[in-house]
């Protein structure tokens, strides 16, 4: 069966300018990454700031165009599928509540604006549609004509669900979509769309730097530095037993609302990635704790076996 | 809103003064062109030798002032208004332009902005009206093709602002048109910004061809342009003060009802409706 | 000097602020009350809105001008503070109770070397001679785990990571050897990675001055692992307050015991299953509110809620606002 979403080496560099009068710098934001994505599964991806995750959800929506490499769903070169069609096919969740609804849209409009770009049935069945939309991700239809300063910051985040859902993608990007709201509202979008995937038959990349989250959410888990992806498997397995140490070290980060564990040491020096001048051979050996002579020099091939994938020095690939 | 006092005041005035101009062919006591040889200079109603028959006097050619005052008004917002329509599309365009695609075309409207910056608006109208001749419409076009660099500037920044909001990535990712987001989604988050800047040009619109006009090379006589009324009541400064006292007058009040209008609109349309 | 372990460092009793705002008084502080002993991390916790940022500004009178605050009792090291004037409270600020902020971005004078950032305020306190306050400020850039020191003193906020300069932040506010460190969430603002390294940092330093410790988070993870004691806040009020490994093992109070319930937790909670929910918005904290904020949303509520709510305690010290008595709560 082939995978609904493949990225084949996909690269995107940025040009930087450092300054007046120093040379433009290049920023590998994203540095050959490879995925398969199946129909139905949640692919979470972690890492922290400067991996490259924000870019990868970019390119996935085919709002950035690679610098190499592809996306392809179901086995068609997005840069090649029209506009439109790949509107009906992917859909994203971003963020920021409280940048991604038009202040001056109503509610409705905001849910009916992907059917109407779209020119998806007669105007009254849009406006259906969007009312039906808005009460299943658990908004009545006595906000259809509010304004979004008009809701709280969880209200908007549905609003957002539903109007990327209002179209019936089969794919929906969820761009940290929960890290701007409170814990409790947090497990109610979660829950929602835990749902949704269900009722739906939806799949989704769900990117996040929130293990904890990641965990309850994800089939797969992709965890990211500095523009790769360092180790790939089955969430389950990840958390029992991660491989790369920078799997390690994230895992060992997650404090868990358990009292009398304190807090670990995580073993990473003080040194941070810095994605205009990353170290050479692996990325991250500045700060491994297990690095050998060998981690500054070369960069690690891809490992791919039973249990997944992972670019590490420790884990020679059997290529 | 309406505790706005700035915007209250502003508009009010500001309101008046456009219906007095839109009334002018019924409000006005007299034929702003009329002229009564034998009425010469007469001085306004509060004056020793004035009478209600010509409230405000009558100008060195016996036409009624105050019908004057009423008809120069039109011509007045006519200018501040046709300007900041004309610079207002051509800046606006060009601002939205170069904000939402950066790169090449963003570099090649700083440029043409640069350009224009460097160009002194007066002695280029001046030039122009000196080669083409002047009429009140080619003042219009002249100030309305040199007055559209603050448009592109403020409307660039404020166009970069809105296209790094996530609604911009959700509607493209919807498959919506670069033109459609432009008008639907970019256009209304950048609307308050437009109207402060339109009101400021035009009030300077205004008063740039009360400048020309005072130099004879905007409006030409008999016309009621309160600029030629202060150009030609020059020379009678001294005898009869009201002469360029009330268009004078006039002029600042219009302008200073704009500014005040605008002032409020600013503080009105900020800070958004965030919580 | 010897530290008496027992001495209570900072006492607040019925502490309110109100802020005065064009729809209303905003009542955002109602009636809290706390201690914080010498070598103790307090955590106080709760979600947006709760007050919980307020009070730790009105600890260190930073509140802004439209705010109003007052209190029964508000005893630094006893001594009272509420009506110390403004030199007294200049004096005590940045010197002896001190406090680090959430967005070291912004915290950081960007005009200004880390140098001259972290010797300014030593010296106005200490009289100290710039070259005393260099050897200091060293010594503390060290002590925070910052490598080459002595060259950082000359560099500019831009020119670190974040992580970084929060350790320059927690550096500054120890310059003058303070008693009381007030943390606004000081890692939330920072990757997963670098905020335990931080807060493992400021728990290793805590434990080292006996420095008494209150930070504000609004992760339940983070209060686990560091606090000796939780203050839940909810609208504005303490609902529940203890000893962290009794309020992790029983929570009392129905808020509490929801905002537990929504976390996922890896290895505990089933992937795919249903997170716990609490249901509702929190109530409008203008104008004054009946009995329990937050009867709305619970599902214990009954008609007593409106009424005088009692403030239960068990005899660890686990106290609570509620007409619920102790419950048992299974493991």
């Amino acid at each position: 069966m082939s995978a609904l979403i493949q990225t084949t080496d996909l690269q995107r560099t940025f040009t930087v300018s450092a300054g007046l009068f120093k040379a433009k710098k290049i920023l590998h934001a994203v540095n050959g990454v490879d995925l398969c994505v199946n129909r139905s599964d949640v692919l979470g991806v972690v890492g922290e700031s400067g991996c490259g995750k924000s870019t990868l959800a970019r390119m996935l929506l085919g709002l950035t165009p690679p610098t190499r490499g592809s996306v392809q769903i179901d086995g068609q070169d997005i840069s090649k599928i029209d506009r439109r069609e790949l509107a009906r096919r992917v859909q994203p969740i971003f963020q920021d509540p409280y940048s991604s609804l038009n202040p001056r849209r109503t509610i409705a409009s905001i849910v009916s604006f992907p059917l109407d770009v779209l020119n998806i049935g007669t105007s009254v069945e849009r406006k259906k549609k969007s009312l039906e939309m808005l009460e299943r991700v658990g908004l009545p239809a006595r906000y259809a004509k509010n304004t979004p300063g008009q809701l709280s910051g969880g209200q908007r985040q549905r609003v957002a669900i539903a109007r990327a859902l209002v179209i019936n993608p089969e794919i929906v990007i969820c761009d940290e979509p929960t890290s701007a709201l409170d814990v409790s509202v947090q497990a109610q979008i979660l829950n929602l769309l835990l749902d949704l995937r269900k009722e739906f038959n939806l799949t989704y990349v769900f990117i996040s730097h929130n293990l904890a989250v990641v965990e309850h959410i994800a089939t797969q888990v992709a965890v990211m530095y500095l523009g790769r992806v360092v180790e790939l498997r089955q969430t389950a397995e990840l958390f029992k037993d991660p491989r790369h140490p920078y799997t390690q070290a994230l895992l060992a980060s997650v404090l868990t609302p358990e009292p009398g564990l304190g807090i670990p040491d995580t073993g990473l020096g003080l040194s941070f990635p810095d994605p205009l001048h990353p170290p050479s051979g692996c990325a991250f050996h500045p700060r491994c704790a297990r690095r050998t002579p060998e981690c500054s020099t070369k960069h690690p091939a891809l490992r791919r076996d039973a249990q997944g994938e992972v670019a590490c020095h420790l884990y020679p690939s059997t290529r | 809103m309406l505790n706005n006092k700035a915007l209250v005041f502003g508009c009010g005035l500001l309101i008046f003064i456009v219906a007095c101009a839109l009334l002018a062919p019924w409000i006005s006591p007299h034929d702003p062109y009329f002229q009564d040889l034998t009425n010469r200079t007469v001085p306004p109603f509060w004056y020793e030798k004035g009478s209600w028959l010509h409230p405000l006097g009558t100008d060195q050619l016996g036409r009624d002032y105050l019908s004057r005052l009423i008809y120069g008004a039109r011509i007045s917002l006519l200018i501040g208004i046709s300007v900041a329509i004309i610079s207002g599309l051509i800046g606006t365009t060009m601002g939205m332009l170069a904000g939402y695609f950066g790169g090449r075309i963003d570099m090649a409207v700083s440029f043409l902005v640069t350009t224009r910056l460097s160009m002194p608006v007066i002695l280029v109208a001046l030039a122009t009206v000196a080669l083409v001749g002047s009429s009140l419409w080619i003042v219009i076009m002249v100030l309305g093709l040199l007055k559209w660099d603050r448009f592109a500037v403020v409307m660039r920044s404020a166009t970069q602002q809105v296209r790094s909001m996530e609604y911009v990535s959700a509607a493209q990712s919807a498959g919506a048109s670069t033109l459609r987001i432009m008008l639907t989604e970019v256009l209304p988050n950048v609307m308050p910004h437009l109207i402060v800047i339109a009101t400021l040009e035009a009030a300077s619109a205004i008063l740039l061809e009360a400048a020309l006009s005072f130099l004879g090379l905007g409006v030409q006589p008999p016309l009621p342009s309160w600029g030629l009324m202060i150009s030609e009541a020059k020379s009678y400064m001294f005898f009869s003060f009201w002469l360029i006292a009330i268009p004078g007058t006039a002029l600042a009040v219009l302008i200073f009802s704009i500014n005040l209008a605008g002032d409020g609109l600013h503080q009105a349309l900020t800070p958004g409706e965030r919580a | 000097m010897t530290i008496d372990s027992n001495e209570i460092v900072l006492d607040v009793q019925g502490l309110t602020v109100d802020i005065k705002t064009p729809r209303g008084v905003l009542h955002v502080v109602r009636d809290i009350s706390l201690q914080v002993k010498r070598g103790e991390t307090l955590c106080i916790v709760g979600e947006s809105g709760c007050g919980k940022s307020i009070t730790s500004l009105s600890m260190m009178g930073l509140l802004p001008k439209t705010a109003t605050r007052n209190s029964r009792v508000f005893n630094f090291l006893g001594e009272d503070i509420a009506r110390a004037d403004k030199r007294r409270i200049n004096d005590l600020r940045g010197n002896r109770m001190a406090m680090i902020f959430q967005e070291p971005m912004t915290a950081l004078n960007p005009a200004y070397t880390i140098g001259d950032q972290l010797t300014e305020h030593y010296r106005h306190h200490k009289h100290a001679s710039a070259e005393q306050a260099r050897v200091r400020a060293v010594a503390l850039l060290e002590k925070v785990g910052i490598a080459s020191a002595a060259e950082r003193l000359g560099q500019y906020p831009h020119q670190l990571s974040g992580g970084l300069r929060q350790r320059v932040m927690i550096a500054m506010a120890l310059m003058c050897g303070p008693e009381l460190l007030i943390a606004d969430e000081p890692s939330t603002a920072l990757d997963v990675t670098i905020q335990a390294q931080i807060l493992r940092l400021l728990a290793d330093l805590q434990a080292e001055l006996g420095i008494a410790m209150v930070l504000i988070t609004h992760d339940l993870g983070v209060v686990a692992r560091i606090a000796n004691r939780v203050a839940v806040m909810y609208a504005g009020q303490i609902v529940e307050e203890g000893l962290t490994k009794d309020i992790f093992a029983a929570p009392q109070h129905p808020y509490t015991q929801g905002l537990i319930s929504c976390i996922p937790i890896p290895g505990r909670t089933i992937p795919g299953g249903k997170l716990g929910t609490i249901p509702g918005v929190v109530p409008s904290l203008i104008g004054e509110i009946k009995g329990c904020a937050f009867k709305d949303r619970c599902s214990s509520a009954q008609e007593r809620c409106s009424g005088d709510i009692p403030l239960r305690h068990t005899a660890h010290g686990q106290q609570w606002r509620c007409i619920l008595e102790h419950q048992e709560v299974a493991a």
